[in-house]
């Protein structure tokens, strides 16, 4: 897919429509979106720059989980988690509140021509991949959805899978398998490869959100069966439009994505490049160091 | 109403904007990845992203962190380098509808003369910014710290080009009356003020500095108190124009550095809250002017009413 045909992002001022938990910690924000200036039909990956209202300062930016055309515009829904003090504040939005809106950003997964796809979720992570199954984008493809979270009441909206081919883990076996959805995804890998012997080789593509750690272990186990991983990460963001720098994460310079990049062999902006890469294109040592800052060093 | 139309455009030296309103270094990129989400037509300029002699990978992260109305940043002077940006860069920026200053940074004198020689012939370039401030670097001498750090390097460049130049101050420092004294001795037409105030912010659950490296530069409205402070001490120490620099995110604020003694301002971390929001200030600055009868930016200079002495 050429993948300057991502939308140009429009700013909309926007109501809420619902707020609703959905898991522990977690709810959906279902907005109205008005029919000018015209949203554009965000792709599975994309993600929305929300601002509040004088505080936050900073927007923060959300995968987006459902988009429909609606009378006078359009419904956006997303999935967020209290974790602080901008997400307390969306918590305690109202119906008719006024929000508004930067969006879609970002590249999302690129579903190539052909070959089956494993969708792999982790907790939260399933917003984006839910977003592909609403979207259409990869309709008539072989698709298999493996959802994995710590217990049984954070395998959120397990109706929007209704009708689609998946597999359930958790931690403590309260759902699904016991066990983990990189258990899942081998066990899913391995079969399509033993099919894969039987027919046409179009590769399998796997296409991935949740905790990096969780990512992490999604690329090395589908490099392992030479599939191709999809990741899209998070990232504290500044302006989501690729200008600030401040949202980057280390890359390596060894694999090249689908998508447009902008020759910074060391830091990938997740906004602008991101927020779906190559699980290879990734420096996973060096973005745990970023995620554990206890070894800051001086500039 | 005022019976005289009010006149948006200020002179500082050389260099004429149709408005007061610049965007800030570092907040607006290379000005096309605002595209259609601001009016460009409606801003006097922007300043791009700092451009070294060679390209920059930029610190590791975490780059950010916000703070109450304000964010730190330690992005490390990341930029594709002043090659990919006369090649790739510029020509973009130039197409459109709005002054282009450009940003430049180094470590050393030669660096900011180098940069000048390449930038002199461009004719899309309007002014020159000589970025003599960024905190996240180290390595090389603060050009911006002394009066004769100042007036060295803005004056080594001068001689180099005649493009409109202005000097980025930082605020770090003890008297920044006497640094702009020095970059009106080397000859700048402008000076530009405040360039982010080091800051640091810590996460007490894990004990960790919330950025990489340890201290970063603070901006947003924030600082904005602190720099028009900084501003009212600058312009009263030069006669070179004041570029206002802090938090800048409405007309008020436009005005209230302009009162302090500012000929135009930048518009900085405001940019990432409304990226179409700078291109509303200008209008709403004509209409302050119209309701006060001024005709022109340039009439707030002096307007300050001070306490009466007791």
């Amino acid at each position: 897919m050429p993948t300057d045909a991502w939308p140009r992002p429009v700013s909309a001022r926007a109501r809420v429509l619902l707020n609703r938990p959905v898991m522990p910690g977690g709810a959906i924000l279902r907005l109205a979106l008005p029919a000018a200036p015209p949203f554009p039909v965000p792709a599975a990956g994309q993600f929305i720059h929300l601002r509040l209202g004088e505080f936050p300062l900073l927007r923060r930016p959300f995968s987006v989980l459902g988009f429909a055309p609606a009378a006078g515009g359009a419904t956006l829904e997303i999935l967020y988690a209290v974790v602080g003090r901008g997400t307390e504040r969306i918590a305690a939005l109202a119906p008719g509140d006024p929000v508004e809106i930067l969006g879609p950003l970002g590249n999302g997964y690129v579903l190539g021509a052909a070959g089956p796809l494993v969708l792999v979720a982790g907790g939260r992570g399933a917003a984006p991949l839910y977003r592909l199954l609403e979207s259409g984008e990869a309709s008539g493809r072989e698709l298999v959805f493996l959802f994995g979270a710590r217990s049984r009441e954070y395998l959120w909206e397990l109706e929007r899978l209704a009708g689609v081919d998946h597999r359930l883990a958790t931690d403590d076996g309260s759902a699904g398998e016991k066990g983990t959805v990189i258990d899942l995804l081998a066990a899913e890998l391995t079969r399509l490869a033993r099919h894969d012997r039987a027919r046409s080789a179009a590769p399998t593509r796997v296409f991935a959100c949740g905790p990096e750690v969780m990512l992490r272990r999604v690329a090395a186990t589908a490099a392992g069966f030479g599939a191709e991983a999809q990741v899209a990460v998070e990232s504290p963001m500044g302006c989501a439009i690729g200008i600030c720098r401040g949202c980057v994460i280390p890359r390596r310079t060894t694999a090249a994505g689908p998508w447009p990049r902008d020759g910074n062999a060391r830091y990938a902006t997740v906004c602008k490049e991101g927020p779906v890469f190559l699980g290879a294109e990734v420096d996973w040592d060096a973005l745990e160091r970023a995620l554990d800052p206890a070894g800051a060093v001086a500039p | 109403m005022s019976a005289a139309p009010v006149d948006l455009s200020v002179r500082l030296g050389a260099l004429t904007l149709a408005n007061p309103i610049l965007l800030a270094s570092g907040t607006c990129g290379y000005g096309v990845e605002l595209a259609g989400l601001l009016d460009f037509a409606a801003i006097g300029g922007i300043v791009t992203k700092t451009v070294t002699l060679r390209p920059r990978e930029g610190n590791p992260p975490p780059r950010i962190a916000e703070t109450p109305s304000g964010m730190l940043n330690s992005i490390g002077l990341e930029n594709v380098g002043i090659d990919t940006f006369l090649r790739e860069k510029l020509p973009a920026a130039a197409a459109l509808p709005t002054k282009i200053v450009v940003s430049v940074g180094g470590h050393a004198v030669p660096d900011y003369v180098e940069l000048a020689r390449r930038l002199d012939p461009e004719p899309g370039v309007a002014a020159i910014e000589l970025n003599l401030s960024c905190p996240n670097v180290s390595g090389g001498l603060d050009l911006s710290l002394s009066r004769a750090g100042s007036a060295e390097v803005v004056g080594a460049v001068r001689r180099v080009t005649t493009k409109p130049l202005i000097a980025k101050l930082t605020p770090n420092v003890t008297a920044i009356g006497d640094i702009a004294r020095g970059a009106e001795e080397g000859g700048a037409d402008a000076v530009s003020l405040v360039n982010t105030f080091i800051g640091m912010a810590i996460d007490v659950e894990r004990r960790t500095p919330k950025l990489r490296t340890v201290t970063g530069g603070l901006s947003g409205p924030a600082i904005r108190p602190l720099a028009v402070a900084k501003v009212y001490a600058a312009a009263r120490a030069v006669r070179i124009p004041v570029i206002g620099i802090g938090g800048v995110s409405s007309a008020a604020d436009v005005i209230e550095f302009l009162l302090a003694g500012a000929t135009a301002v930048e518009v900085g971390t405001w940019n990432y809250v409304e990226p179409g929001a700078a291109g509303t200030l200008a209008a709403g600055v004509a209409a302050y002017l119209a309701r006060h009868d001024f005709r022109s930016p340039a009439d707030l200079r002096g307007a300050l009413v001070l306490p009466a002495k007791e």
